[in-house]
């Protein structure tokens, strides 16, 4: 298979699939093109989480798991497209709404889209070399080899001696692998470093852009200048090595990046809209996609199953002290499941 | 056991401390953060978006400092990247929310000017991607440095050249780094900083490459305890890479500085002659 019709595969898998699946979730009619995308990949990554981690364990090879991951997102995919179908007919298409919003644009958001694409075509074209690839993107091409799903140490290309107890829960290069197979064997390293950075960036835009919506509504102007100095802030972070817009920009094919630059701001995004609805209009984010974004945080670092609860233990915290939310504490910390769970699994390992 | 705590706590708390700083490299950007606070909390406190960011960040700031809690994540996931619980902090959304406000209160004319001085302002007090030398131009779809695909082919053929069935190699740090990104099918006596060293004689090995003046009897003494079947080493001069070819080890090929050896079957033999 050339390498053409690998990444169309890939796009198709990355692009496409997401809000596909976005139409199973419960999710406000008036929801858009970036909420969907994103909800999508909610789903992507905790279906990878919850297939990969039983299959490890009950050692399934690694075929096995991409066939079912595949075949699962492939079902959930069309399944998502006809309930999607029947909310347009319903209330119209979303490309109605576009050529509406099309004209209402401001100079600075076209400013900041071509910056932001520039910003693309850099992290896509450009290479970064980051030596914890010895790890990351190495588990990846061994699981594609060996067809086993961490017990090959990467670093060898012998057996482990011991079980990676450290990232054997948050098995974020499985689910690189899973994407290369489905993509007729892409290289793992090519998808690492030349597609995902491309796609991660863009949704960590989307992501900024639900900020914009949130707080600005449809003034197209405030909307415009939030991204552009967000686009500023992101490409002017190079004198830190810390900061998760840097690990976005270099890294963005290790799951802690992903974490840090699209996951939890997503995260947040999504406890804003479920512990203060009121300040948006009451448009209100259902439990399930708190839930599915803890599953999330798991799959891509050991860190999220820590981070994740502790973002939402705070967000509960503050709601305790509102009368008016005070019946959003339960379900909020209820959403933390997987990770308390991951985290005691964690601890016995 | 209460004072064990205590000292637990005050060491947490200087960690913290500590790592705060660090975490904003002492730059400018950090004013900007600051600014942006002071922003959102004397002229814009009571706008929804700011209610949405403001006591959060204060709380995420409060957790991190707190000793207890400080104490307590740094056993879970390690003292030295405490820093990363200030990924929860929402900084650049709260800076452009910031920035935004301010614009857009300012009224149009001000707005044009005010917008450029805050960009040109991060623009001064950061530095971009590219200039902090994070992005080069790489010469492969893989995107690893230039010579890994040429030493992994090289070796390859050397493989079906010498009717072997494997390539199990032992390098220096920057190819035990990159290989098996590369090239999964090959095997390493060790990784990226000896990670996954097979035995002592690989973690031996790893060490002596490593050093800075590696002594070569060792290294070829325990390349011969493994079945490692290529050596490559790094050499800038070409005759000292020849000398080595007296431990029994055939020069099949080099790929920049990068000298690859097959090794032969007489190796042993020929390291106890040399004792």
């Amino acid at each position: 298979m050339n390498m053409l019709m690998k990444g169309a595969l890939a796009f198709f898998w990355l692009v496409l699939v997401p809000p596909a699946l976005s139409g199973l979730l419960p999710l406000d009619r008036k929801a858009r093109g970036p909420e969907r995308f994103l909800t999508g990949y909610l789903l992507v990554f905790s279906l990878a989480e919850l297939l990969t981690l039983p299959a490890l364990f009950i050692r399934f090879s690694f075929h096995t798991l991409a066939g079912v991951y595949g075949a699962v997102l492939l079902a959930g995919a069309v399944a998502g497209l006809f309930r999607l179908r029947k909310g347009f007919r319903k209330n119209g298409t979303e490309a109605d709404s576009l050529r509406e919003r099309a004209g209402s644009v401001s100079v600075f958001l076209w400013i900041a889209l071509v910056l932001i694409l520039l910003q693309i075509a850099v992290v896509m074209l450009l290479g970064h070399r980051d030596q914890d690839d010895a790890f990351y993107l190495a588990t990846a091409t061994t699981t594609l080899r060996s067809d086993k799903i961490l017990r090959v140490n990467p670093y060898s290309g012998y057996p482990y001696h011991s079980f990676p107890k450290r990232y054997v829960l948050s098995p974020f290069p499985v689910f690189l692998a899973c994407i290369s197979w489905l993509s007729g064997s892409l290289h793992p390293a090519i998808l690492g470093h030349m597609l995902l950075p491309g796609v991660f960036l863009a949704m960590a835009y989307l992501v900024l852009s639900l900020y914009a919506r949130r707080w600005f509504g449809e003034d197209a102007g405030k909307r415009g200048i939030f991204l552009l100095t967000c686009v500023f802030l992101i490409w002017f972070s190079g004198n830190s090595t810390y900061r998760s817009e840097v690990f976005l920009l270099v890294r963005s094919w290790q799951g802690k990046a992903v974490l840090a630059g699209v996951l939890l701001p997503f995260l947040f995004y999504l406890e804003l809209s479920f512990f203060r609805p009121a300040a948006a209009g009451n448009r209100k984010t259902s439990w399930l996609l708190l839930f599915l974004g803890h599953l999330s945080c798991c799959l891509l670092s050991s860190m999220g199953i820590l981070l994740a609860p502790v973002m939402t233990g705070l967000f509960a915290l503050q709601a305790l002290f509102r009368r008016e939310t005070r019946h959003l504490v339960l379900p909020g910390l209820l959403s933390m499941l997987p990770c308390i769970c991951l985290g005691a699994v964690y601890l016995r390992l | 056991m209460l004072q064990h705590l205590t000292q637990a706590m005050v060491q947490a708390f200087g960690q913290a401390c500590s790592q705060w700083s660090g975490f904003w490299e002492g730059s400018r950007f950090f004013l900007f953060v600051l600014f942006s606070v002071f922003l959102l909390i004397f002229f814009f406190g009571k706008q929804e978006a700011a209610r949405d960011v403001l006591p959060w960040s204060v709380l995420c700031t409060f957790l991190f400092f707190l000793p207890p809690a400080a104490l307590l994540i740094q056993r879970m996931i390690g003292e030295e990247v405490y820093w990363r619980v200030l990924w929860l902090l929402p900084v650049t959304p709260l800076c452009a929310l910031a920035v935004t406000l301010l614009a857009s209160h300012a009224g149009r004319k001000p707005a044009w000017l005010l917008l450029p001085v805050c960009l040109l302002f991060l623009a001064v007090s950061g530095r971009d991607a590219l200039s902090a030398g994070f992005f080069e131009r790489m010469h492969n779809y893989q995107q690893v440095p230039t010579e890994i695909p040429h030493i992994c082919n090289l070796l390859h053929e050397q493989e079906a050249a010498h009717g072997q069935d494997r390539v199990y190699i032992a390098a220096d740090n920057h190819i035990a780094t990159w290989v098996r990104v590369y090239d999964p099918s090959i095997l390493q006596a060790y990784g990226r900083y000896g990670n996954g060293a097979v035995n002592s004689w690989a973690a031996r090995i790893y060490d002596q490459m490593e050093s800075g003046q590696p002594d070569y009897d060792i290294i070829a003494e325990n390349i011969s305890n493994l079945t490692v079947n290529f050596v490559i080493l790094p050499f800038t001069d070409s005759e000292k890479a020849l000398e080595i070819c007296g431990y029994g080890w055939e020069m099949v090929g080099h790929i920049n500085d990068y000298y690859i050896y097959y090794v032969t079957e007489n190796g042993e033999e020929l390291i106890a002659q040399k004792k």
